[in-house]
This record gives structure tokens, C-alpha cells and sequence, in this order.
């Protein structure tokens, strides 16, 4: 009776202490955790260091856990997560390409703007949000770093073919690569002339029409984005196009059909290419002696062509946002750290000087310790303030362009194809395509 | 004279066809154990100096490199690949005896609807899977992907394992049930014993579907369960390929297989030419 009772009484003391533990930890203020996914590359690098800073600053409140996926695999983990409407990730990385196709599933940042009394385009510059605004004007998402699709020239080999200045017109673009392009007493190539045409992936073809038509002033789509633009069927095109073929068929640069944009990378660091349209942030592959052989020889500039088009000249540009999940139930703690690594200046700088962003703040982009790091913030400055910026891939049916541009310029490139007929074929089916007629 | 050209002209051409299937894992191996520079080398070198740089990116931390801890991932990749093995060749095993050796009403239409149920590629069951782990809290964990792999590679194996026991006599069986055995003890003691060869490339073959699988561990896993496959493309990256610790990477993903079939090679040989799958 007496080992009854004892056993009763223990029994409440343990059930006591475990309400009183469960008490005390529902009762104390959880630190609410924040998920951010990013792509694998340099902003995975710049990150883990910043994290760590505002999880300090934010003990007790706020913890950011983070996630690197490789390219390929982001996009389509995103898309399961608006799909199915479960916000694994808080934070979204967005890049220039998939803007508009994520807007929708992207909650307006206005509202924290309006709380915190920020200035997007003074931070910024309008150049650098105009992709990043939905229907209805509103931003989905902020940049963290500043990219774009620039020229790399080799100084060395353009002083030593007697090219003064940077080529501004077709013609002196064909011309230059020409004197530029190094044969081999058997034949083959040591060094083209000119490279940025490719078209062995579907997401190759589309930037190599864009840098040239850009620069012209042309472009695939309207100003509206809803429609193939009619500069597709005017001379600015067909110049481009005949441009762009007449470099293969002398074979100034390398092989299209089996080149990439990785491929151009890795032939302009081992100096085999004179010229291209490279990603801005492989300058730094470029000043690298443990990966590049042309170390001190590269010139960076935005490539110019005599503007021709119905819109102003701009850069082809990709670079990182990030946004919010509209179903995410930390939209508040998401926007801190947004916030925090966006729009914070210090933090910007601090990625940027360690080499592993390039920075999205203009202050940053001016700052002339950062400048004279970074050799190709020149002509990024330049692009993100006054310049501008597009790509024709940045609508919902953004895939279904890059097909289309992949498979007539390989038809081109093969052959198969006149750059006329690629012309009228590229307004027909993107004109198809936008409006359904 | 005639023998000796015939002979050597069919060791040339399936020289020439190993030559040609090994060629790329071996250009693999080459690139990871090159420098970064050579790697990037346009023509491409064949005779370098190798060094484990790429491998000390891996399991060092080196700020080069975005892999956290190869070891946890290497970890996971064995946890799942090893356990999912396990488990579908349990049931496999039992669900090919019963679709062998049992009559019953649907049994046809049963085989039929469990082979159909692989020709659904796995991504394809990607989301309602994604949905239902989420709710269920088996996103991201030992357990969930374990589930996964077990549910896609079931079908195969049953029609595999079943093959092989189709060959087996039904009289052993008879004679062993005259003598007290009960069914249970027939399977263990007669048909594993027999059909081990059989049940051995199932289960080599299981291990390598979950060990390479992808597009589900993609879509399933979070930072906990990252497993190999995904770690190696974790290195394509906007700025550009690193091709050193992407290849050292997938040379160290591809020892557990081979090492697996290494083991298990006596058992392949007999049991791949023993069995056929009988439709």
C-alpha cells in the first residue's frame, strides 16, 4: 500500500516536471527559422559569413539556415515548391531570366519599403530593378549582386594586330576578327578571333543573338514584352544575323553547334579567343595565375554596335535577386535578412572586396578601393546606372523563346537555313508564341 | 592460321569496345587528379602531373570548394542506398515467391499492374511525393528517401527475383513439404539458398539505382540527406564548371558500386545467365 502510494506520487512529480519543461519552452519566444536557398558559385561562398553575422545580431529572434543547389537543379526545385504551395524555402534566389516567370509566386516587397523607408532605386539605380518589377510595377525582388554579359579583349593581341580602339560597328567587329584570328602552319586554329556564339544548349543561342542585337538597339521581344518585336523583320536583324554567320563560315570563331558558353570561358583563359561576351564575375578566373593564362593582359568594355533599332542599346545581364515566397510564414524575418545583405552597404562591400559578389548597391559599384579590385566594375557601373539592360528570356514563355532562337540558329549555323529566312522565321513563331495568332 | 586471325580479331574488337566504355571514366579520374590549370588546358594534356589538390578541396573545406562535409553526404548516399537494398529485397523477395508459386485470382493482372508502376520514370511522381512526405514529415530524412527508393525500385526486383525462382522445381518444394517443411521454411532453407546467384544482381542492380538516383533525391531532401550524385553537379555553377573537385567527386561516388559488384561478382555471373525474366 505504502510502495502504491510512493509509486502514485512519483508518477505526478514526473508529470509535473515534464509540464513545467513543456510549459517552459512553449511559453519562451522561439527564434524563428528563416530558409534561403541560393545557387551553388559565388554568392553560396559570399553567404555563409553574412549568415553568421545577422544570426548573431538576431539571437533569440531570427535564425537564417541555408541551402546551396546547383543551377540546373534550382529552378525546377522552386517550381515544386509554388506548385505544391509548401514554402520549404523562405527566401527565393531569383535571376534575371526567371523574374517575370516567378513574380506570381513572389510576395510585392512595397509594403517593407514603405515600413522602413527605403528607396529601392536610390540604392539601386532604376536600371537595375526594371526587370524585377511585376504588372503592376511592384518589385518581387532585390539585387544582391550586379552582373553582366561584358566584352573581354585580349590588350596584348589587339596592340599587336594594330587594333587601336575597340571595334563599334559590324563591320569593324568582322574586321578585327579577322586580323585578330591566329592560324596554324597546318591549318588549324590557334587563336579566333572572336567568340560569345554558341548554340549547343538551349540557353546558349538566345544570349548569342541578344549581345549583338542589344548593342544595335534591336530586340526579340516589344517593350511590352507581349509580342515579337518588329525589329526582328527590319535590316538591324538580318545585319546581325548575316554578321554572326559570315563569322562562322570563316571560321573566326570556334564551332557553335558544339560551344557553350563554359567552353568560351575556358578557351579565353588559356588564350585560345581574342575577344568574347563573357559573364562579368569570370574576371576574376581571368586575373587568376592558378587558372588563367592571360593574367594582366584583359580588357574589359561593354560591347557597343551602331545603334540601328526602335529601343535604346543595352547589355545583355543576369545577376541574383532575392524574393519572398508569398505562402512563407516568415515573411517579416525573410525581409531582415533581405534587407541586411541587399540594401546594407557595408555588408555589399564586404562580399564584393572578399571577391566572391559582385556588389548590387551602387555606393559599392562607385567606391574606388572596390574599382581598383575589380577590374571589370567599369563597364558594370557603367550598364547598371546609365547603360541599361534586357534579355528576351525574361517572360513566362521564356523557355520556348530560347528553343526557338537555338533551333533557327543552328539551322543557320548547319547551313540549312539563309539569315533572311532565320529572320522571318524568328518574328513568325515568337509572334506566334506571345500572341497565339 | 585461320583460328589465330579469328581470335585476334575478336579480342581487337572487344578491346576496342572496352577501350571505348572506359574511356570516359578514365578521363575522369585523369581530370581529378589534375590542376586547376590543366584542367582548363585547351588541347587537353594527357601527360601531367597529378596531384590530390581536387581531393583535398573535397574533404578539406577549402573556401574553393561549396561542399560542406563530403563525409556527411558520402554517409548518406551509403545509409540509403545500403538500407533501400536491404528492404526491397526483402519484399521483393517475397512478393516474386508469391507471384511464383501461389494461385490466386488477379495474379496475372497483379504482375502486369507491378511491372507497369516502373515504366512511370520517377520524376514524374516527383511532386505528389514532395507533398506527401511534406505532410507526413519525411522531407528530408533517412526514412523518407529510404521510402522512395523502396517504392520505385520494388516492381523491378519482383520480376527479377521472380524469374529466378521460376527456375527453381516446384518438386523440391513438394518433396520438402512432405516432410514437414512449412512455406516460410521452404523459401528460407530451398529457395534463397538456390536463387542467391539471382537474388545477388537484383540486389546489385537495386544498389546502383539508388546510389545514382537524382531527380528524387533533388526533389526530396533539403541540407540533411544530401546524397553524392547531387554534390557532384553541386559544382556547375553560374560562374563556370569546376571540373577538379567535380571529378574527384564523382571518381569517389563511383568506388562503392564497383566495390559492391567487386564482392558480389561470383554471385552476377552465375546469376545473370541463370535466370531470365519470363513474361
Amino acid at each position: 500500500m505504502k510502495s502504491r502510494k510512493v509509486n502514485l506520487a512519483l508518477a505526478m512529480l514526473l508529470v509535473l516536471v515534464l509540464v513545467m519543461a513543456s510549459a517552459v519552452s512553449f511559453g519562451a519566444p522561439k527564434e524563428k527559422v528563416v530558409k534561403i536557398i541560393t545557387s551553388t558559385g559565388s554568392l553560396a561562398k559570399a553567404l555563409p559569413e553574412q549568415i553568421k553575422a545577422f544570426n548573431e545580431l538576431h539571437k533569440g529572434e531570427y535564425r537564417i539556415e541555408a541551402e546551396a543547389e546547383s543551377l540546373n537543379s534550382l529552378l525546377p526545385k522552386l517550381m515544386t515548391q509554388f506548385i505544391t504551395k509548401v514554402p520549404t524555402y523562405d527566401i527565393i534566389p531569383v535571376d534575371g531570366k526567371w523574374s517575370r516567370r516567378l513574380e506570381k509566386y513572389l510576395y510585392p516587397l512595397e509594403p517593407f519599403f514603405k515600413k522602413d523607408k527605403i528607396n529601392a532605386n536610390e540604392i539601386f539605380g532604376e536600371k537595375a530593378l526594371a526587370g524585377r518589377r511585376n504588372n503592376k510595377k511592384q518589385l518581387t525582388s532585390l539585387p544582391v549582386s550586379s552582373s553582366a554579359f561584358i566584352l573581354f579583349y585580349r590588350t596584348d593581341l589587339l596592340k599587336e594586330a594594330g587594333i587601336t580602339k575597340l571595334p563599334q560597328t559590324l563591320p569593324e567587329y568582322l574586321e578585327a576578327a579577322r586580323k585578330l584570328t591566329k592560324r596554324s602552319a597546318n591549318g588549324g586554329v590557334e587563336v579566333y578571333g572572336i567568340g560569345g556564339f554558341r548554340a549547343m544548349g538551349t540557353a546558349d543561342a538566345a544570349p548569342a543573338l541578344a549581345y549583338f542585337l542589344q548593342a544595335r538597339g534591336a530586340r526579340v521581344l516589344n517593350s511590352k514584352k507581349n509580342d515579337a518585336s518588329p525589329d526582328l523583320k527590319k535590316p538591324v536583324t538580318l545585319e546581325v544575323l548575316e554578321f554572326m554567320n559570315t563569322v562562322v563560315k570563316e571560321g573566326l570563331c570556334p564551332n557553335p553547334l558544339s560551344w557553350d558558353q563554359y567552353s568560351d570561358r575556358q578557351a579565353f583563359s588559356q588564350g585560345k579567343l581574342a575577344m568574347s561576351v563573357i559573364f562579368s564575375p569570370i574576371a576574376g578566373v581571368m586575373e587568376d595565375p592558378k587558372q588563367s593564362k592571360v593574367v594582366g593582359k584583359v580588357g574589359y568594355a561593354i560591347l557597343k554596335c551602331d545603334p540601328a533599332g526602335s529601343e535604346k542599346p543595352a547589355a545583355y545581364s543576369s545577376g541574383w535577386g532575392l524574393g519572398i515566397d508569398k505562402n512563407s510564414p516568415n515573411k517579416e524575418a525573410a525581409w531582415e535578412f533581405i534587407k541586411f545583405i541587399t540594401a546594407n552597404e557595408k555588408i555589399q562591400k564586404e562580399m564584393a572586396m572578399s571577391g566572391k559578389n559582385d556588389p548590387a548597391v551602387l555606393s559599392v559599384l562607385n567606391d574606388p578601393e572596390y574599382a581598383a579590385k575589380i577590374k571589370s566594375v567599369g563597364p558594370v557601373r557603367e550598364i547598371m546606372t546609365s547603360y541599361g539592360m534586357d534579355m528576351p528570356q525574361d517572360v513566362e514563355q521564356g523557355t520556348e523563346i530560347e528553343m526557338i532562337i537555338h533551333e533557327e540558329l543552328q539551322l543557320m549555323w548547319s547551313g540549312r537555313k539563309a539569315p533572311k529566312e532565320v529572320a522571318n522565321a524568328l518574328y513568325d513563331r515568337i509572334h506566334k508564341l506571345m500572341t497565339g495568332k | 592460321m585461320k583460328k589465330i586471325l579469328k581470335k585476334s580479331s575478336i579480342y581487337t574488337v572487344l578491346s576496342i569496345a572496352v577501350i571505348i566504355s572506359i574511356l570516359p571514366v578514365l578521363w575522369i579520374i585523369m581530370l581529378s587528379l589534375k590542376s586547376p590549370m590543366e584542367t582548363m588546358a585547351l588541347p587537353p594534356k594527357l601527360f601531367f602531373k597529378p596531384t590530390l589538390e581536387s581531393y583535398r578541396m573535397l574533404f578539406g573545406g577549402n573556401e574553393t570548394t561549396n561542399v560542406v562535409d563530403l563525409k556527411m553526404y558520402l554517409k548518406n548516399s551509403f545509409i540509403v542506398a545500403f538500407s533501400s537494398t536491404l528492404v526491397t529485397m526483402l519484399f521483393a523477395t517475397l512478393g516474386a515467391y508469391s507471384l511464383s508459386r501461389f494461385r490466386f485470382k488477379g495474379k496475372n493482372m497483379i504482375s502486369i499492374i507491378i511491372l507497369a508502376t516502373r515504366m512511370l520514370p520517377p520524376l514524374a511522381s516527383a511532386i505528389p511525393l514532395f507533398l506527401i512526405f511534406q505532410n507526413a514529415g519525411l522531407f528530408d530524412t533517412h526514412l523518407g528517401l529510404l521510402m522512395a527508393y523502396t517504392a520505385i525500385n520494388i516492381p523491378f526486383a519482383i520480376w527479377m527475383v521472380r524469374g529466378f525462382i521460376d527456375d527453381v522445381p516446384v518438386e523440391i518444394e513438394e518433396a520438402a513439404h512432405v516432410d514437414g517443411c512449412s512455406r516460410f521454411g521452404m523459401l528460407w532453407k530451398i529457395i534463397i539458398p538456390v536463387t542467391t546467384p539471382g537474388i545477388a544482381a537484383s540486389a546489385a542492380y537495386t544498389f546502383i539505382l539508388a546510389w545514382n538516383d537524382f531527380s528524387l533525391a533533388m526533389m526530396l531532401t533539403s541540407s540533411n540527406v544530401k546524397t553524392m550524385p547531387q554534390v557532384v553537379l553541386s559544382f556547375l555553377t553560374p560562374e563556370g564548371i569546376e571540373y577538379g573537385p567535380m571529378t574527384a567527386a564523382a571518381t569517389i561516388a563511383l568506388l562503392p558500386p564497383i566495390i559492391f559488384i567487386i564482392f558480389a561478382q561470383k554471385y552476377l555471373a552465375r546469376g545473370l545467365t541463370m535466370g531470365a525474366v519470363k513474361g
